[in-house]
């Protein structure tokens, strides 16, 4: 990772960071629990393809910890932000282009893969990350009907959030 | 060291997974109120499991100890029980039957004919030709002579000496020991006695030869001796044999009761006994 490269997710950390608990937040709040929106696992999403699983991993606990400091809820946003993090590169290797990723695509944006296989890869990214936050949250699945409704409900919206930053800020690194 | 770094690059990654994600389950059982509650309530349940199984494990090996006290509370129990037993046959007994009916005449309470109290044999022999067993109960515990010693499957002998603190009783196996005893079926009666031969028979005299006795029949007290109360197990007949010129068969008898192993036995006095013995005497005497 170069400079440029460190210096664009360090802003993309501290601007995903501030929408999510300036914006998502608060609307969360008001709309009350099944409407939850989390949009800041987009930064683990847009790290670099080629970066190492671990740091990947180590990153999104980082974040998620933030996160939980916020929210006030210790270890469960990290939970999950590892979690996606390491299905992370699961998910990149089942939606791969055909021949692998040419070293051109340097992170997975649909300025390099195209719409349909963005909308397939943070699809499936979402679904991973909400689920187990979901799961972690009510911690039984006892519950795994309320998980499930929640997690669908979530990731319609978070995705919605989602794409909508993916046109307006169309990240190329 | 590079190899290593080089290996954790390419499968650090479920590593780093693994670790992040027990250290984010530690902070959500330990900072968030919802699945904290759930987290000690399952671990305990589970804990509560594992303190179930341990218990029992102790608990089996434990059985040992317990088996002494439930021995001693077995005895007790076999006591009440003969007493109980008693209780039933009393009904029956026509001698007890005059004296209840003096008694409810008079409005007393009638006692029991029989008590029972529970004792140890201190010393034992079965290979002599009189056999004595020593007894840890004497005059001091209210044991008089001619009082009946019965272990809990079969009778044993009759005190005949009585010390403060212990008592002599003359066991079956001795050549003067006579006992009153009944066919369960045909309710012959006869005497038992021992011919001084082997510790586990003894012999059954006066059962006149009309009577039809079968090898195997039990074989009872009859309560007509004033030491023992009625019906209980002596042992089981074997083959009678009928003398040359004789009226009466002699028929062995196998002990229900290991006389080699006499322990834990009852000292059954009988409450009347001097009461029924001076009645008995004025009709010799007339």
């Amino acid at each position: 990772m170069n400079n440029s490269l460190l210096l664009t997710n360090l802003w993309r950390f501290l601007g995903l960071l501030t929408i999510q608990l300036a914006l998502l937040k608060p609307i969360g709040d008001v709309l009350g629990t099944p409407f939850a929106i989390f949009l800041w696992p987009l930064f683990i999403l847009f790290l670099p393809i080629e970066l190492g699983t671990p740091l990947v991993v180590l990153l999104g606990f980082a974040l998620g910890m933030l996160v939980d400091l916020m929210y006030g809820t210790l270890g469960v946003h990290a939970s999950a932000g590892v979690f996606s993090a390491y299905a992370r590169s699961f998910i990149l290797a089942i939606f791969e282009p055909k021949g692998g990723f040419s070293g051109r695509e340097v992170i997975s944006a649909p300025v390099h893969l195209g719409w349909p296989r963005f909308l397939q890869i943070s699809g499936f990214f979402f679904l991973a990350h909400l689920f187990w936050y979901f799961s972690v949250e009510t911690f039984t699945f006892y519950y795994i009907g309320a998980i499930l409704l929640k997690t669908f409900v979530s990731w319609l919206l978070t995705m919605a959030f989602a794409l909508i930053y993916a046109f307006l800020f169309n990240p190329k690194t | 060291m590079r190899n290593l770094l080089d290996l954790f690059i390419r499968n650090g990654g479920f590593v780093t997974f693994l670790i992040l994600e027990v250290l984010c389950f530690a902070l959500v059982v330990n900072y968030n109120s919802e699945p904290k509650a759930i987290f000690s309530y399952t671990s305990g349940q589970i804990a509560g499991n594992m303190n179930a199984t341990a218990y029992s494990i102790t608990q089996f090996f434990g059985l040992a100890n317990r088996a002494d006290s439930l021995h001693a509370e077995n005895a007790r129990l076999s006591a009440e029980l003969y007493a109980l037993k008693n209780a039933e046959t009393r009904k029956q007994d026509t001698a007890f039957i005059t004296l209840q009916t003096e008694d409810s005449l008079a409005q007393k309470i009638v006692r029991p004919q029989f008590t029972y109290q529970a004792a140890k044999v201190i010393g034992n022999s079965v290979i002599s030709k009189n056999n004595w067993l020593v007894i840890n109960r004497g005059a001091n515990d209210g044991v008089k002579i001619n009082t009946g010693v019965a272990a809990p499957d079969g009778i044993v002998g009759i005190v005949r000496h009585v010390s403060p603190n212990f008592c002599m009783a003359m066991s079956l196996l001795h050549a003067q020991t006579k006992v009153s005893a009944v066919l369960k079926n045909s309710r012959y009666f006869g005497s038992l006695v021992w011919e001084g031969n082997d510790p586990e028979y003894m012999n059954l005299k006066d059962i006149p030869k009309h009577a039809v006795v079968k090898a195997g029949e039990p074989v009872y007290t009859s309560g007509y001796s004033l030491i023992f109360p009625k019906g209980i197990l002596i042992g089981f007949t074997g083959t009678p044999t009928l003398e040359a010129g004789s009226n009466f068969y002699t028929i062995p008898v196998r002990l229900h009761h290991n006389m080699h192993r006499t322990e834990d036995v009852y000292l059954i006095n009988t409450v009347y006994h001097s009461e029924l013995k001076e009645l008995q005497e004025r009709v010799r005497n007339e």
